[in-house]
């Protein structure tokens, strides 16, 4: 470990055959390598001047984002990889990635996927197969993936088609669609912002509204979904009478990070009826995070193809808890049809407690 | 040279005051350097919560010299301090003297004039700290300290503000030099009480010095008694008064210097600990997780010291310390462990001195039972004591170079002695190298002093890959101010996100923003939302993307390639920009 003694017989080294380390050995035998400190020195100036000039240039960053915006179209996604980057490219692409990219839950929706990086990094939802244009700007990679989306119907992106209404003991009170009105909220700690166009629900309390939003969930990750919090005067419903039913629905439902993450909150209920028929009573348990379901939309086989998958229907969505305390739940869903494709890889770590 | 003047008394008088001058010396440099740069940083939270209370308080000094009857009424005193009275007033009221002095003499801007007592303490502490070094130790392990420890990026961020911890910092380290010197002398028993008292009055941080000084203690005892067992001369008194003192003179000055503990002295002070010992919660990233909840991880404050401080020092006070480590074994220990060696602890165990006060702030943070605060600068006072290690390192370095050029020069088999000139090359350049890097990645660091990482961490990108805070307090808005006054030029209203509004009130103040650029607490109506980067804030960043419809920012302020600030634009400036209107006269604007 430290430097080595020959064991001579001498006062230092009595009784000891051969050589070995000793502690004592440290201050005499180390004092040779002192110098090289110097060396540390050097490698450490040269490291901070290495690492200043690894940064992109900003010209680096606007040659990317001009390749991207020639080849963009309607349904791409634009990724920024290592995640800290996200508002560099959104700085110079963010026009081209709307709120439901930015939020989305996962790739199945998407046709084209476009990954911007630095730093040789790759962003965790990127297919792992080779992609099929790859271009580099200076320190800037744009990597492009052609996928196969298979969603027939987007739920959230159409709040604005469905009704909203709180449905008590045999009355229903609907909620009124408004469009143009002033956003509210803003502030750590204060929850997701109300839309300029959402249900306003004044049978759920005061200020109380529905609407499609970007919540930070657990991981603290953005997610476009349909804010939908229960109410102690009953079930609080979303109905879409009149969508595409596909073959399955795609559920994804978490809460809001603050009131999540000390997980101490009331399950909270997210019931699926399609055509009036319960087809799901999903729960959502503190700690569940961001999660996923697929709900079949008819009788047959999940996955199978059927006349039935042309139909159209009405599909609603009850949300309840038996405290709605804090219960922010916030569900994102799709109609699809064709191959399921693999769930998302989980999301990144992003807060903890440990109780 | 006087017959007189070359005794060993006059000759360390004149080591003393060398060492006073080098380090007075640079300590005037450091301040010169700190009141340069200072302008560059916006006002941070915590300040800007200073200088209300000090601004308070500078009003109630003025009232004692007008009217002291009435100043020294409860009424006048519980109104001037309720004023953050979470924390003694010794820095405050510093702040708020300097505040009235600026109003007479004019010392720059407004935030100068609060941040120079702080700037006077790191000045005051690069000095404490190359004398301290200086007779531990030797000059050169005095010199090189200081100006380690100056250069240590965050350090260098927290010198130039109007908080306490610099200014604890510097109290603590002459609290310790005190205790260290009361050891052998009991005029400076009597010092350490007084500066025990004020470093109670300046932050809680001084609460542990009585632990680490009794553990101390412990072993300078042992070592005596052993010596006294062996019929040997006496070293020094066992007799604690340094403890009387600090017990006495350090909670009287504590109440005295405080008016807010003249009244409903006990229940005030229970108060106040019970404040810091049930402190909130901070948020706090580390590697990518948020942290919001102990228990804390135990290897925070070692990992943020491995990289926030330049590696070299780093090195060069592990390399010191392992050198050193016969020394901290109290003596009977060391023969029989460790029998063949030349190092000795010294009567005073400075090194076990150095080591626990090294260690003890670390640990205090490092312990899960303790609450979260995420920031280097809550275990700080360590800096010193590593920075000391440093320069024994240094001069370790500095001996082998000599070696090392002796040899060179051709003296044969045994290295010879270096001529003065080469050794003191040897030394300037040694030293000159060894602190170059903490030099680079300080000038790198500023004005983003919290978001600098060495390049052990691969700088700010590797710890943004890592997932390490990238920033706190929302000092980093004083970066926009030049964007913000260009897409401006009528004014406006700018949703601050961590900036309070008394700091952005202080870059009207100083005149960095002109006051048609006003607040608002409704990011609705904001032309510009400000988001600055830090893991939590992020439901911000999306809070933004709901209001605006848009998640691009027009601007995005950045450190080494990493975001620091993003802005967002609102519509309502989209849509005033082509009416062609101004700002000044909408809602929410102040």
């Amino acid at each position: 470990m430290l430097a080595r003694v020959r064991a001579t017989g001498d006062r230092r080294g009595a009784g000891v055959r051969g050589r070995r380390w000793t502690l004592a050995s440290l201050g005499r035998r180390s004092r040779r390598a002192w110098p090289l400190v110097l060396v540390v020195a050097v490698v450490e100036v040269g490291a901070a001047a290495w690492q200043a000039a690894r940064v992109p240039a900003a010209a680096d960053w606007e040659r990317a984002a001009s390749w991207v915006r020639s080849e963009h179209r309607a349904g791409d996604a634009i990724v920024a990889a290592p995640a800290w980057t996200d508002p560099l490219v959104r700085e110079r692409l963010g026009d081209l990635i709307p709120i439901s990219v930015a939020g989305m839950s996962d790739a199945d929706g998407v046709a084209r996927w476009w990954e911007v990086s630095i730093r040789g990094a790759a962003d965790y939802r990127s297919p792992r197969t080779p992609p099929e244009a790859e271009r580099r700007f200076g320190r800037v990679r744009v990597r492009r993936w052609t996928l196969a989306p298979n969603v027939v119907y987007d739920l959230t992106a159409n709040i604005a088609d469905a009704r909203a209404l709180l449905r008590t003991r045999g009355t229903e009170q609907p909620c009124r669609w408004v469009t143009g009105v002033r956003p509210m909220g803003g502030g750590l700690g204060r929850g997701p912002m109300a839309p300029p166009s959402r249900f306003a629900c004044p049978a759920l309390g005061s200020g109380a509204w529905i609407g499609r939003t970007v919540i930070e969930d657990l991981a603290l990750e953005p997610r476009t979904c349909v804010l939908q919090r229960p109410s102690a005067r009953g079930a609080v419903r979303v109905v879409y009478d009149d969508v595409p039913l596909g073959e399955r629905l795609v559920v994804y439902a978490g809460l809001y990070s603050e009131d999540e993450r000390m997980r101490d909150g009331a399950p909270v209920h997210v019931v699926v009826r399609v055509d009036g028929r319960v087809r799901a009573d999903l729960v959502h348990r503190d700690g569940d995070g961001w999660a996923r379901w697929v709900v079949p939309t008819d009788d047959g086989p999940s996955g199978a193809t059927t006349e039935a998958h042309g139909r159209r229907g009405q599909i609603a969505i009850d949300v309840l808890s038996p405290n709605p305390e804090r219960r922010s739940l916030c569900w994102a869903a799709t109609v699809r049809s064709g191959p399921p494709r693999e769930p998302p890889p989980p999301e990144p770590q992003g807060s903890e407690v440990r109780r | 040279m006087s017959a007189r003047a070359s005794t060993p008394k006059a000759a360390r008088a004149r080591a003393r005051r060398g060492d006073h001058l080098a380090g007075a010396s640079l300590g005037l440099a450091y301040v010169i350097a700190l009141v340069a740069t200072a302008g560059q940083l916006g006002l941070s939270r915590d300040e800007s919560f200073y200088v209300t209370a000090s601004e308070a308080y500078a009003r109630w000094i003025a009232q004692l010299f007008a009217h002291p009857a009435a100043a020294l009424t409860r009424q006048s005193i519980d109104a001037a301090f309720v004023q953050n009275h979470e924390h003694p007033v010794l820095m405050k009221l510093a702040f708020a003297l300097s505040w009235l002095a600026h109003q007479k003499l004019q010392l720059g801007s407004d935030s100068l004039a609060f941040r120079l007592p702080g700037i006077l303490a790191a000045g005051a502490l690069v000095w404490l700290v190359c004398v301290f070094g200086a007779r531990a130790f030797g000059r050169a392990v005095g010199v090189f300290a200081a100006l380690a420890l100056a250069l240590m990026p965050r350090v260098f961020y927290h010198a130039h503000l109007d908080a306490f911890d610099v200014p604890i910092v510097c109290m603590v380290t002459l609290t310790t030099y005190a205790y260290w010197r009361a050891l052998v002398s009991r005029r400076w028993a009597v010092m350490t009480g007084v500066c025990f008292g004020l470093a109670l009055a300046t932050k809680h941080n001084a609460w542990m010095l009585p632990g680490v000084f009794a553990v101390h203690f412990a072993f300078v005892a042992a070592g005596e008694l052993r010596r006294r067992r062996r019929r040997r001369a006496r070293r020094l008194s066992l007799a604690p008064w340094w403890l009387l003192t600090m017990l006495t003179l350090g909670p009287l000055i504590f109440v005295a210097h405080w008016p807010w503990l003249w009244h409903d002295t006990w229940p005030r002070i229970v108060a106040y600990a019970e404040f810091h010992l049930h402190h909130a919660y901070y948020n706090i990233e580390y590697f990518g997780v948020n942290y919001f909840w102990p228990p804390f991880p135990v290897s925070f404050p070692f990992v943020m010291t491995a990289i926030t401080v330049p590696g070299t020092v780093l090195l060069l006070a592990l390399l010191a310390l392992c050198g050193r480590a016969r020394a901290l074994w109290p003596a009977g220990l060391a023969e029989r462990l460790w029998p063949h060696g030349r190092l000795h602890a010294d009567a005073r165990c400075t090194d076990v001195l150095l080591l626990g006060s090294l260690l003890a702030p670390m640990v205090a943070i490092a312990l899960p039972s303790t609450p979260i605060f995420g920031a280097t600068k809550h275990w700080m006072p360590a800096y010193p004591f590593l920075a000391l290690y440093a320069g024994l390192g240094f001069r370790q370095v500095w001996r082998a170079s000599e070696r090392w050029l002796a040899r060179r020069h051709g003296a044969g088999a045994e290295p010879a002695r270096p001529a003065g000139t080469r050794r003191a090359l040897a030394g300037w350049l040694a030293g000159a190298l060894l602190l170059a890097p903490s030099l680079v990645e300080t000038a790198q660091s500023h004005p983003f002093g919290l978001s600098a990482y060495t390049p052990l961490a691969g700088g700010a990108p590797g710890a943004a890959d890592l997932g390490m805070n990238r920033q706190f307090w929302g000092f980093t808005t004083g970066s926009v101010v030049p964007w913000l006054r260009e897409h401006l030029p009528q004014g406006g209203a700018v949703w601050l996100n961590d900036t309070t509004w008394q700091a952005f009130e202080m870059l009207h103040r100083d005149g960095a923003l002109p006051r048609s650029i006003g607040a608002t607490a409704d990011m609705a109506s904001a032309n510009y939302v400000l988001v600055h980067h830090e893991l939590h804030f992020r439901e911000v960043d999306y809070q933004a993307w709901v209001a605006f419809g848009t998640t691009r920012p027009a601007y995005v302020l950045t450190f080494e390639g990493v975001p620091i600030v993003s802005v967002y634009r609102g519509p309502w400036d989209r849509a005033s920009r082509s009416e062609g209107a101004g700002a000044g006269d909408r809602p929410g604007a102040r």
